[in-house]
């Protein structure tokens, strides 16, 4: 069987079987849905012209869109205005840079500037389901892994 | 502020500071702390530390075992507008990043 990741010459040679390819552009898919503004329902009642419309209340968001200041929320407001935004488009340029990759047809040859778009989107999709799945904190992972057989959970 | 395109290091004006994590000096006054997260890998961490802030490997290394052993680790330090950047860069890889007035 062919090797699915191979270094080549400062490129990477992705040769994944059909249903992983599949499997990997349907969880891009879901990703690019969740970040996209109107995707999520917008908090306040007025246009926030400054801030994406993302759901701060969901677990994933709060994940991939960490507080830059812990403790200064004041602060952290002010940051989140002149970064956040850009943020959102970057992680959704990266995914959908991934996505249009994932319908080639393999093998696919990666350059530097796509293997980077591959390996954040990639995280950021391990994020994105750990967060779905109650792990977020040190620790977390050994509750999960203490959950009972017919907890949907343990499907994953 | 201008943000590049994808974060592949600091700028060629950008200093950074090597001893950061041994000894931040006291003339520094923002840090940049990574946190442990039981989702991020080991391998992923560590080639965050290389390609963005160019850091040897076995430093790299030292500093995610430290993230993960102690919870937390500064990987840099600077002025304030240095360490958000630094930050807004940790957050696009997914790592948990923040800054801190030392």
């Amino acid at each position: 069987m062919r090797r699915r990741v191979r270094r080549r010459r400062g490129q990477v040679e992705l040769n994944l079987p059909d249903v992983e390819m599949e499997l990997l552009a349907s969880l891009v898919d879901q990703f690019i849905e969740l970040l996209r503004p109107e995707a999520a329902p917008v908090a306040a009642p007025w246009p926030t012209f400054e801030r994406p419309g993302l759901d701060d209340s969901d677990p994933v968001i709060q994940r991939l869109f960490p507080p830059a200041y812990r403790i200064d929320s004041e602060a952290d407001a002010e940051y989140r205005r002149f970064a956040e935004s850009d943020a959102l488009r970057r992680k959704l340029t990266e995914a959908q840079q991934v996505r249009t990759l994932l319908d080639d047809v393999p093998p696919v040859v990666l350059d530097e500037a796509a293997i980077g778009a591959l390996l954040r989107t990639l995280n950021a999709l391990r994020l994105t389901l750990a967060s779905r799945l109650g792990v977020v904190q040190p620790g977390d992972e050994a509750a999960l892994a203490a959950v009972r057989r017919d907890d949907p959970r343990a499907a994953l | 502020m201008t943000v590049p395109e994808t974060p592949t290091g600091p700028r060629g004006d950008t200093m950074v500071a090597e001893r950061a994590a041994e000894a931040p000096a006291a003339t520094v006054p923002w840090v940049t702390i990574v946190w442990d997260d039981p989702v991020n890998l080991f391998s992923y961490v560590i080639h965050v530390f290389e390609s963005y802030f160019r850091f040897p490997r076995e430093r790299a290394e030292r500093l995610t075992m430290q993230v993960h052993t102690e919870g937390k680790a500064v990987v840099a330090s600077g002025s304030r507008e240095e360490m958000e950047r630094h930050v807004e860069a940790m957050h696009a890889y997914g790592l948990w990043a923040s800054l801190e007035h030392q």
